[in-house]
């Protein structure tokens, strides 16, 4: 009797002592540890498609990339009425270190730009069917955020001094995943002009990885469209035509017969160059949070001056006889009505104006003549023709892209001021973030903060 | 009655006959001093071994000799000796002992006693957690135990509760203590406990009690013993309590006529005459919707709150099986619209002897939360927000539809109410909970007992939430539906032993040995889906389904433990205590030790024999204990994300080898004393604990493409000293009164932080900050300066180093402006009792710490639509320039900055529970056959001393104060606390 009992406890003590380390064998269930994240070619795709969905963020070009760009070239075209304080700071130019906004934006760009690099170091892994377009996207993933970074937190190119100002940190390798590793270790940043050449290498042999046609991501158009902003801010507009020009020959694109419903939709238009995906079960439409009105699933916290409405209505894109097709609603804009629809990056009316202003620059007529490119977008909104001119065209991007993020970057490169403020004044450049700074104390501010 | 004496008259004949030398036998009855009979008091002839134990009646007979002593003990109560002389019945009315001091203290896998204990351990026992009205053992416990600071966040019901001991320890992980119930580490919830079953509840403080817990008793530990069932009699007990709550405060705000006024003002003040009017008039008109109405939306928020309580328990057993048993049903409902608790708790103890050496049992609780709540403070669906509506503004529209102020407005839009979202949504939690402890004990000899326990924490819940498309921001998709079920299942296998011997009557030995394993296991599924038909709210009815969570996680660890407690002429004490604990959160196991000693100095020769002192004791430790952390914080980490619908991976977190435990070294020292044969009891505590290695994110360039890593830097420290004063100032057969005083301060400050730089808060609407020198979540702003006499501009410091003042809030540098933990924490109980009625009433204070009204900006200055205080119609005006109220100025931000305006002292002292009772006499309840009768009445935070002007001192709003140690002492829309009274009864029978 007595033995039975101790046998008892004899099988718990056994059962305790030897069993100890299935008690802390656990593994991680719902993510993967590094090690095993990036060892096959499926898990490199699907860290190239991890790019794409930190790229498209409402920290960038889910939302904020384009409200940041018209909050700090607002210009009198909106107002902000919401009650957050960093979009205030931003619209009033009085922005400080801490905002986490701009915080966001930094921090996020990079993480991109470092998930691109992990991409890249693991090209090898991926198969030969595939190997090209990843690295081709991976590639322009990276282009796209230094070149959308070194605009916001950076001396414009156009200022001339690209050589000697300072630019942003250029990030071309992947980081370590121990910690420790880069505790202690702080990039220096690059000049502007370092940063565009690599944003333009990078852009290069993208163009010739990626394939023509790969659905709703990066293809040929894309890269090009892309490229064609770049030279367009560094005033090369021999290359900011000639990449135009190819982009709105790969694209194939056209546009969309009426103006409002290229627009706030759940799938990407004819006109599309390239779109951020959103649907109700997958992304978040930044955009729709803050311009569109309570009721269409916005707070509404930005609305339209009656100034700008105006120039809009007169411009047959604002307030129309038929709600419908309005692209102005009481003091909101329709671009970004639908809360599940997608947002677009880069639309074919851009590479037209595009090519038409670079065209009227050198005096050529790559493509078509900057008269037939201007009128093509004119005439979509039932707008006559007009002469081009350098102006005309200009005049036709702000009514065309309002709101899309452009006006900002356009102002800057032309070297126009924008509220009094000179195009390369201090307070239309971001601060490096007071977080950036307490990380790494040796990294140049920004002048003005 | 006649028959009684005669009896005992012949009875007394009889036995002067057989007097002398001869054996004889005593018989008597032994009651307490309510005269209710106790049964198994001990009675032994003292010097022999022959004893015996009284009956269900009380009543004993025990054979002994003429002068021989008869030596009565029970626990609880004070020895007594009688010498037996020629009665033979000797009547016994056992005294309480009033002290404690005998008492057993439960510790960490064994049970100690107080006079013996050498940690900081303080006791609370069942009867002062009886029928308290509240959710949770911890609102119970607030301003009961020394050192142990509890804070209700709000007066919603289901709200989180903040508890302390000896401050805060950790910036990044929890805070909270480990609670275990009967030897089972329960992980949070305590709701699933039913107060009324607790047999008593210890809190555990410093190292020398802590450490056994090793890597999770850095926060100190509170012990609950459930009751367990008592040989003898079945005995009954069923409980009634109805009751109800409303708040305790109410803030005072304008009426309509005010608001009209006020409103204009400010628009004029800002735009001129012209415009001015013209935007008051098109405004109002917008908000008063063509109803002169005058709405109290604050009124609107409450509702008068039922609280009904039923108990219904029996227990009971003989010598080889005991039971206890008790099912509870409460429904208690919160003081604003929508929010409420519904709880279904039963509970089953059974243990059993197997033989002399063996016995086992099984502890179980199972329980069901049911709960309503509203939106977190910061959402304009939140009740408390209605107060923002404007007064002019009708609830409903002539056709008696609610009204979406959101929608309204031709220059700016109103806001959503709460009205409209507790009309149109539901936020539903139901929870299941089973805690079960198996154990065993097997005694190899009469000092080596070997305890084997399995224990088992299972539960599940369902979180369902819908909004139907009257609410925002569902208006287009048809509402919004989502459900999430969760299964948990905790398994922790544990056996120790204990050695008790006494060597050569000088030396007393305790130790225990052991080990332990736990894992964790938690799974969740749920989904989320829009486009629902009236009528149908299930989550599965929706059209589209727009998300699905599915996820498991799995936590381990296995320890070591031990403690040798050393006791040298009952009067020298040392203790060693060791925990080795292995975690699946880190790589490296690590070792917590403590080290504690005790001098029992009224066991010495020279106060032996004092009348004053009748106990003393010094006792001292010195120990480290540890926070734990769960996951996988040491480790890179690749995420699953979607874009376009495809499966991707994105990095989420870098790896850090060399990470561990938060760890605490805490040294205590302590006096006890006793006077007056321990009618006073004094306790006087001092204590530092520094806490080194806090996990923190330590930040990294970001270019790297992430922002920081975990890593153990920044260190804490708290320090404070403890009293704790029990006196019986009366105690006569009839009138008896015991006071409890406690009192405790603790002074906590940051003292390292990643590179010495002070984090502020990214948010500048609010003003807690981590600064090294300075306490966790020190408040750090602008220095508010009052109103410029000239112009009616709110002005504030410059703190440049000069003392000017500015005008722009934006030029005022930031400076420490306050603490939002207190200096010091007291609790006063009374408990009177006069024949049959008892009184006892407890004061709660909570002394110098700040609040941060964060709310009232939008309340002052007439920045907004928002309806004001009734404060501001003291306003600047050229007529009116000495006034601390800035001149109102529609979206002019006039004073509406967070600044040192909205910081206000949040000093309270409270009439926590007060309690007053009726027993009906054992004379009566004999005759109706019961054995207990009580009638009471408890009011619940009736009474609040304070100069602070919000709702509500106890407060901190649960948006920022959930999941953050940081911001504290945060008053935003914060619900004010509920006041309750309730009418109860006791029967046992």
């Amino acid at each position: 009797m007595k033995n039975k009992y101790i046998h008892y406890i004899i099988i718990i003590i056994a059962y305790l002592s030897f069993s100890c380390e299935d008690y802390v064998d656990v593994e991680p269930l719902n993510t993967l540890s590094a090690s095993s994240a990036l060892n096959s070619s499926e898990k490199v795709i699907g860290a190239l498609n991890g790019v794409y969905n930190t790229m498209s963020s409402t920290r960038l070009l889910g939302g904020d990339l384009i409200f940041v760009s018209e909050l700090l070239g607002s210009d009198g075209k909106i107002n902000f009425g919401g009650t957050f304080n960093d979009p205030r700071q931003i619209i009033n130019k009085q922005i400080l270190t801490t905002n986490s906004r701009v915080n966001n934006i930094f921090n996020t760009g990079y993480s991109t730009i470092n998930q691109a690099n992990l991409v890249l170091e693991a090209i090898d892994i991926v198969n030969d069917a595939d190997r090209d377009s990843v690295e081709g996207e991976a590639l322009f993933a990276r282009a796209l955020m230094h070149f959308e970074l070194v605009k916001l937190f950076a001396k414009p190119y156009s200022d001339g001094n690209a050589s000697s100002n300072l630019g942003i940190v250029l990030k071309t390798t992947a980081s370590p995943f121990n910690g420790g590793d880069i505790a202690d270790e702080c990039n220096t940043r690059s000049t502007v002009q370092q940063v565009y050449d690599s944003v333009v290498t990078d852009l290069i042999r993208a163009t010739a990885l990626v394939p023509s046609s790969n659905g709703i991501y990066t293809n040929k158009a894309t890269v090009n469209a892309v490229l064609a902003r770049v030279y367009l801010q560094m005033g090369n507009y021999a290359g900011a035509r000639d990449a135009a020009n190819e982009a709105i020959n790969e694209a194939g694109a056209s546009l969309v017969p009426t103006y409002r419903f290229a627009f706030a939709q759940d799938a990407n238009t004819s006109e599309d160059i390239f779109s951020i995906q959103v649907s109700e079960i997958d992304g978040t439409n930044g955009m729709n949070t803050f311009w569109a009105p309570s009721g269409q699933g916005g707070r509404g916290d930005v609305r339209i001056t009656d100034g700008f409405i105006g120039f809009l209505t007169s411009q047959n894109r604002g307030v129309n006889a038929n709600p419908n097709v309005a692209m102005i609603i009481g003091s909101y804009t329709t671009k970004w009505y639908n809360q599940f629809g997608n947002i677009q990056m880069v639309r074919l009316p851009e590479l037209l104006l595009i090519r038409a202003e670079a065209n009227l620059e050198l005096g050529t007529a790559v493509g078509a003549t900057p008269q037939q490119d201007l009128n093509t977008v004119r005439n979509r909104v039932g707008l006559p023709n007009i002469t081009a001119t350098v102006n005309s065209v200009l005049a036709e991007r702000i009514a065309e892209l309002a709101f899309e993020g452009q006006y900002l970057h356009d102002f800057k490169r032309r070297q126009f001021t924008i509220e009094g403020f000179a195009f390369d004044a201090d307070e239309l450049v971001f601060p490096i973030p007071q977080n950036q700074i307490n990380a790494c104390p040796d990294t140049q501010q920004n002048p003005g903060y | 009655m006649k028959k009684r004496y005669i009896k005992m008259l012949l009875l007394l004949l009889f036995n002067i006959s057989i007097a002398l030398a001869q054996e004889k036998n005593v018989t008597g009855n032994i009651v307490d001093d309510k005269g209710t009979p106790l049964l198994g008091v001990t009675i032994i002839v003292k010097g022999t071994t022959n004893g015996t134990q009284t009956d269900f009646d009380g009543n004993y007979t025990i054979s002994c000799q003429k002068g021989d002593v008869l030596v009565f003990s029970y626990v609880g109560f004070k020895n007594q000796e009688k010498t037996v002389a020629d009665a033979l019945i000797i009547n016994i009315t056992m005294e309480e002992d009033a002290t404690l001091l005998n008492e057993v203290l439960i510790v960490g896998y064994g049970k100690s006693s107080k006079v013996d204990n050498t940690g900081a351990i303080t006791k609370i026992k069942s009867d002062e957690l009886d029928n308290v009205p509240v959710a949770s053992v911890q609102e119970a416990l607030a301003g009961k135990a020394s050192g142990v600071f509890i804070e209700s966040q709000s007066g919603k019901i289901d709200g989180a509760i903040k508890v302390r001991i000896r401050g805060t320890n950790s910036i990044g992980g929890n805070n909270e203590p480990l609670y275990v119930v009967d030897g089972l580490v329960i992980a949070g919830g305590t709701r699933d406990i039913n107060f009324n079953n607790i047999e008593s509840l210890e809190v555990l403080k410093d190292a020398a009690a802590t450490a056994i817990y090793g890597s999770r008793g850095a926060n100190g530990v509170i012990l609950i013993t459930t009751k367990k069932g008592k040989e003898g009699k079945t005995q009954f007990r069923v409980d009634f309590q109805n009751g109800f709550s409303e708040p305790t405060n109410l803030r005072e705000y304008m009426n309509a006529a005010q608001y009209r006024d006020f409103f204009r003002v400010a628009a004029v003040n800002s735009f001129g005459d012209d415009t001015g009017n013209f935007f008051a008039d098109t405004i109002l008109d917008d908000l008063s919707q063509g109803q002169d109405v005058d709405t109290d939306w604050q009124d609107l928020a409450f509702r008068n709150a039922q609280f009904v309580q039923f108990n219904i328990g029996a227990s009971g057993g003989n010598k080889k099986n005991r039971f206890y048993t008790n099912l509870s049903y409460d429904h208690q409902e919160g003081i604003l619209i929508g929010n409420d608790l519904k709880k279904l708790n039963g509970i089953l103890n059974f243990e059993h002897e197997v033989n002399d050496r063996m016995r086992l049992g099984l502890s179980t609780t199972i329980s069901r939360l049911e709960t309503n709540s509203v939106a977190g403070d910061n959402a304009f669906a939140t009740p408390i927000q209605l107060v923002a509506q404007a007064p002019i503004s009708p609830v409903r529209d002539e056709a008696g539809n609610l009204i979406r102020y959101d929608e309204v407005g031709s220059i700016i839009s109103g806001y959503y109410s709460a009205v409209i979202e507790d009309a149109n949504s539901t936020r539903n939690t139901v929870s299941d909970r089973i805690l079960a402890n198996l154990y065993t004990e097997y005694k190899f000899a009469d000092w080596v007992t070997v305890r084997g326990e399995l224990g088992l924490d299972r539960g599940s819940s369902r979180v369902f939430a819908f909004q139907n498309s009257n609410t925002q921001g569902n208006e287009i998709t048809g509402g919004f539906g989502s459900t999430v079920t969760t299964r948990f299942q905790t398994f922790s296998p544990k056996i120790y032993a204990t050695i008790d011997k006494k060597i050569n009557e000088k030396h007393d030995i305790n130790l225990v040995i052991g080990t332990e394993a736990q894992k964790t296991r938690t799974e969740n599924a749920g989904g989320t889906a829009t486009g629902f038909i009236s009528g149908l709210d299930q989550t599965g009815t929706g059209a589209v389904p727009t998300s699905v969570t599915g996820s498991t996680t799995e936590n381990g660890f296995y320890s070591y433990f031990g403690r040798l407690t050393y006791k040298l002429n009952n009067k020298y004490i040392v203790g060693f205590t060791g925990r080795y604990d292995k975690s699946s959160a880190f790589d490296q196991g690590v070792f917590f030790p403590a080290i504690s000693g005790a001098w029992k100095i009224s066991e010495e020769d020279f106060l032996k024999d004092s009348k004053v002192i009748s106990f003393m004791k010094l006792r001292s430790s010195y120990g480290i204990s540890g926070n734990n952390f769960n996951g996988f914080p040491s480790l890179a980490l690749f995420s699953p994300v979607a874009y376009n619908k495809l499966a991707g991976l994105s990095p989420t977190q870098l790896a850090n080898n060399d990470l561990s435990w938060e760890t605490t070294s805490t040294f205590d020292i302590g006096l006890e004393l006793g006077f007056l044969d321990n009618k006073i009891n004094l306790e006087l505590n001092y204590y530092k604990k520094q806490t080194e290695d806090l996990i923190q994110r330590r930040p990294i360039d970001a270019t790297s493409g992430f922002t920081g890593f975990s890593a153990n830097v920044g260190n804490i420290e708290n320090s404070g000293f403890e009293v704790t004063l029990n006196t019986v100032n009366v105690d006569t057969k009839d009138f008896k009164w015991e006071t409890n005083i406690n009192f405790a301060t603790n002074k906590n400050k940051v003292t390292k932080l990643i590179n010495g730089q002070p984090i502020l808060s990214t948010n500048d609407a609010y003003m807690n900050a981590l600064i090294e020198g300075e306490p966790i979540g020190v408040f750090y702003g602008r220095e508010y300066a009052g109103v410029d006499p000239a112009n009616g501009d709110a002005l504030y410091f410059l703190n440049d180093g000069t003392d000017g003042t500015t005008n722009n809030p934006n030029a005022a540098n930031f400076t420490v402006l306050g603490d939002p933990n207190p200096d010091w924490i007291a609790g006063i109980t009374n408990q009177f009792r006069y024949k049959n009625v008892d009184l006892s009433f407890l004061f709660g204070f909570v002394q110098g710490n700040e609040i941060h009204k964060a709310a009232d900006g939008f309340m002052v200055g007439g920045d907004f639509i928002d309806n004001q205080l009734a404060s501001e119609l003291n306003y600047w005006t050229p007529d009116n320039p000495n006034t601390d109220i800035p001149q109102p100025r529609l979206v002019g931000g006039n004073g509406t900055a967070a600044s040192s305006r909205f910081l206000q002292d949040g000093s309270y002292i409270r009439l926590r529970n007060i309690s007053l009772g009726y027993n009906f006499s054992p004379t009566l309840l004999e005759k109706i056959k019961l054995t207990d009768l009580r009638i009471f009445i408890t009011g619940q935070n009736l009474l609040t001393f304070t100069n602070y002007d919000g709702w509500d001192p106890e407060v901190s709003t649960d948006f920022l104060a959930n999941g953050s140690n940081i911001f504290q002492g945060v008053d935003f829309y914060s619900a004010p606390q509920a006041k309750t009274v309730t009418l109860g009864l006791k029967v046992g029978f």
